[in-house]
């Protein structure tokens, strides 16, 4: 009786073991591969990565639309707030969206939800917004670091057309806010 | 001996959270041909929902195949892996994806390689999109635009989109940027092109 005591107790811990391991993996996963796609693009903090149309030598960050400029940035909050300041088409498809380091997109607004091309908003943490007063530029970040992704679309990929986006691309600046 | 009985219970703990953490890898990658836990429609399956803070296992998945998706409020993203009849999309075949204009404000599609990245040919060549489709007719009917997507190894006079010459699965993508509210409600009855494998010649299918 004892033995099948036993024997019953340690496949229930086995079990339970199992699907701990299963879901420890599941959860860190996605933290993994965003840490191995960082690492590959070479991102330093708060550092802007400006790309070009993605190609079949892009192989950084899976399943690239090849419609698309990016400009990229992992940002990080630590040393206080951040401010993106830029001046984006006016006629076309671009976005931003922020990314938490478990690769969840937190936020995504695109031209037609900015009231202007003239992009500026501000990233804080949520204690940093319990300190100052925030309006409506102001995007809260729910972890100290993530990733901000522009999306600019390409609708014309001749050299002028691509001339005339990357002017878009290069304005846009990160910055310290203090 | 007392080691040997430490390490023995030590390995009988580990064992399982292995077992568990080899079957997580397993399991993610092996929904990535199947539809599990997605709209099917045709030959066509979507994530309706993207939340990703809810669903661990989905949270996985999209990050092994989709970094960085957006949600989708803002993009749906129907993916395909095999033909109209079922069967894999593969490189050594040709195939014909015939369908209507589709009510976004952008739509593309894009094939991949079976490591997901974009596939190498001679005319830097990856997608289609409604931009720099060439429309096939319009009906006079009911006024809907058709259209005719090549995927081919060889080249094709419109709409082709290289598979290039390395023999893989193909996987392909269709993204649909803001489209019409019209669309979430009807997903699973959306009229999305259906993907016909051309027969080779001297082939028995």
């Amino acid at each position: 009786m004892k033995k099948r005591l036993n024997t019953l107790v340690t496949i229930l811990l086995w079990l339970g073991l199992f699907f701990i391991g299963y879901v420890i993996t599941l959860y860190l996963y996605p933290n993994v591969v965003y840490y191995k796609a960082t690492t590959k693009m070479a991102l330093e903090n708060n550092i802007l990565l400006l790309t070009d149309l993605p190609n079949s030598d892009s192989r950084k960050v899976v399943k690239p639309n090849p419609d698309f400029l990016y400009v990229i940035a992992q940002y990080d909050l630590s040393d206080g707030p951040i401010q993106i300041k830029g001046l984006m088409p006016d006629s076309s498809y671009w976005s931003l969206a922020l990314y938490q380091p478990n690769t969840i997109n937190y936020y995504v607004k695109n031209d037609q939800q900015f009231e202007t091309s003239k992009v500026n908003v501000i990233f804080k943490t949520k204690e940093e917004t319990n300190k100052q007063s925030q309006d409506g530029n102001t995007i809260i970040s729910p972890s100290t670091k993530g990733m901000l992704l522009f999306r600019i679309l390409v609708t014309d990929p001749s050299v002028e057309g691509l001339q005339k986006l990357n002017k878009y691309k290069e304005s846009i600046e990160l910055n310290k806010l203090y | 001996m007392k080691t040997q009985r430490f390490l023995y219970s030590f390995l009988r703990l580990i064992l399982p959270l292995f077992m568990g953490s080899i079957f997580a890898f397993f399991s993610i990658n092996n929904v990535i041909n199947k539809s599990n836990h997605k709209t099917i429609n045709g030959s066509w399956h979507v994530y309706e929902k993207m939340d990703l803070s809810a669903n661990l296992f989905q949270r996985a998945v999209i990050a092994r195949i989709g970094l960085f998706a957006l949600q989708e409020k803002e993009v749906l993203y129907f993916e395909a892996s095999s033909d109209s009849e079922g069967r894999p999309l593969e490189s050594q075949y040709d195939y014909e994806l015939s369908g209507i204009d589709l009510d976004a404000r952008y739509w593309s599609f894009t094939i991949y390689g079976d490591d997901f990245f974009l596939i190498p040919n001679l005319e830097n060549k990856y997608n289609i999109n409604s931009s720099n489709i060439v429309t096939h007719k319009r009906d006079t009917i009911n006024g809907l635009t058709h259209y005719k997507i090549n995927i081919s190894s060889k080249e094709k006079r419109i709409n082709w989109i290289p598979s290039g010459e390395k023999q893989q699965q193909l996987y392909l993508t269709l993204r649909l940027y803001n489209p019409a509210p019209e669309v979430y409600n009807n997903i699973k009855s959306l009229a999305l092109p259906v993907i016909k494998r051309i027969k080779k010649e001297n082939e028995v299918l």
